[in-house]
């Protein structure tokens, strides 16, 4: 089936379209949600809330060819919400009632080791922008001008934003210990 | 994306920023399945939007009209579940989550779902469930190794760090492991679906350890660790348990192979351990004069024991 069919075909109905759609982008966006959510995040969860919005309001998404932008921008404001709601958890206590643990229980302990989870936490302190442009530049190793589609600025702002995340990144991984000192700067 | 020979070089901050992102998690194994299960399910779950409440403010006259002249004739349609099961450790907890459904569990998960279609997604424990048949009630039991689905038959779930077991009481069940394995349980009928990710593996071939299985058992669970392992401290760490595992199963030639493979890949964690093994096989295989370079490299480790200088002592004295 022709991309571009796919979404219209998606849009008129089509649950076969539909099933190609979520083939297609619930992976990208579950690695979006893991590496952007951080550890307090549920990322299934989160990917189940924008493939949600990708089923409902894919009638807004005028060609195939902006469906990406569309739906991290979907991807990023979801996350968001996330971590403000794992931030409401972690500080008001019986804010939320019981919910399943995002770090996955025991064997979830096992899958991670212990310096993915320091990078993780590296990571998640950064700015949301940092973040984003360290996972789509460095870590999805996207060209400069997709990058710019996805976060909508122009191509000189993803490279200046880039060598300043990258920086903070290094210089706080260097704090934890995750680098030697002699790996900072260029 | 870009393919990588399509990339500009990068400088060498970026790649000290990309060795260190590499090593970010990926998402767990057998997410995409949860989550296209939980799309399902909410998919399934009618929910208002906020041109319908135009459309419906102005029938709702009608309906309510219509509903009260046939009230003995309709029967509503299913409503959504949301449900925590949490019993206390060791406790079994009994729990009817619609009325053709009852469960007894000692664990935690959750009910998610319509009352037609009861989703349970487990988390740890075991989960004991009836479902009585010819009531269309599709019953779904997901856990990070499998997915169960019944209609009318009592079962149990039970998810350990062995991995997922599913016992058929009666009825039938059909069951689809994370692994690619899908089969149907009768009555009477017990299968496993095991770990997938290297780190659940360890976890399974610990539990095994300790439960004293056969140490083949053990051993093929690290090595299905391994083959899904990618570089780093959980490789190492299954590798390690691996040479243990040979050792403790009398396959020392095996043993002695593997921890000299794992010395000759220089790293550093548990390096002393497998010193340790490599000295002891080599010293009852052939004698001092293989296990010496061992013990030499033993004596020279900061973790070197009181017991390892001496066996050191004893073999250099040994013509």
């Amino acid at each position: 089936m022709n991309v571009s069919d796919t979404l219209t075909r998606a849009k008129d109905g089509d649950l076969g379209a539909r099933d190609l759609l979520l083939k297609e982008w619930l992976p990208v966006v579950l690695r979006w949600c893991t590496a952007l959510g951080g550890p307090r995040v549920d990322s299934e969860e989160a990917a189940h809330d924008v493939m949600m919005v990708l089923i409902r309001r894919m009638d807004t998404v005028y060609d195939r060819g902006r469906l990406p932008a569309w739906l991290f921008g979907v991807t990023r404001r979801t996350v968001a919400r996330h971590r403000r709601r794992a931030w409401v958890r972690y500080w008001v206590p019986g804010a939320h009632a019981d919910r399943p643990d995002p770090s996955g229980g025991p064997a979830r302990l096992y899958e991670v080791s212990e310096t993915s989870r320091e990078v993780q936490l590296c990571l998640d302190s950064l700015p949301t922008l940092d973040r984003e442009i360290l996972i789509l530049r460095l870590y999805e190793q996207r060209p400069d001008s997709e990058v710019a589609e996805l976060l909508g600025v122009p191509i000189g702002t993803v490279k200046s934003r880039l060598h300043r995340a990258r920086d903070r990144f290094i210089r706080q991984a260097a704090t934890q210990g995750l680098v030697a000192g002699g790996e900072l700067g260029s | 994306m870009m393919p990588p020979s399509d990339h500009p070089p990068m400088e060498p901050a970026d790649r000290v920023a990309r060795a260190l992102l590499e090593e970010l998690p990926n998402p767990p194994p057998g997410a995409e399945l949860r989550v296209r299960h939980a799309l399902r399910t909410s998919l399934a779950t009618p929910r208002p939007g906020l041109r319908r409440w135009a459309f419906a403010s102005g029938a709702v006259l009608a309906a309510a009209l219509l509903l009260f002249v046939l009230r003995p004739l309709v029967s509503p349609g299913p409503a959504p579940l949301a449900q925590a099961l949490r019993s206390g450790d060791e406790a079994w907890t009994s729990a009817v989550i619609v009325p053709s459904v009852s469960l007894s569990f000692s664990g935690n998960g959750n009910v998610f779902g319509t009352t037609s279609a009861p989703e349970i997604q487990w988390e740890r424990g075991t989960v004991h469930v009836e479902v009585v048949p010819e009531r269309g009630i599709d019953l779904s039991v997901s856990t990070r190794e499998a997915e169960v689905r019944v209609v009318g038959t009592g079962f149990s779930v039970t998810r350990d760090a062995l991995g997922t077991r599913i016992d058929v009481l009666h009825g039938k069940v059909a069951v689809t492991c994370l692994s690619g394995d899908s089969f149907v349980l009768e009555g009477g009928a017990s299968r496993t679906c095991l770990p997938t990710s290297p780190g659940a593996l360890l976890g399974r071939a610990r539990a095994l350890a300790k439960m004293g299985a056969p140490p083949a058992e053990v051993i093929t669970t690290l090595e299905r660790g391994i083959a899904l392992a990618e570089r780093g401290p959980q490789l190492d760490e299954l590798r390690v348990r691996r040479i243990e595992a040979l050792a403790e199963a009398g396959r020392r030639v095996d043993a002695l192979a593997a921890a000299r493979v794992y010395l000759e890949n220089g790293s550093p964690l548990h390096r002393t351990d497998v010193l340790r093994i490599a000295a002891s096989l080599s010293l009852s295989n052939r004698g001092c004069s293989a296990a010496l370079a061992y013990l030499q490299a033993l004596a020279g480790s900061p973790e070197a024991t009181p017991e390892d200088h001496a066996r050191l002592s004893s073999c250099s004295a040994t013509p």
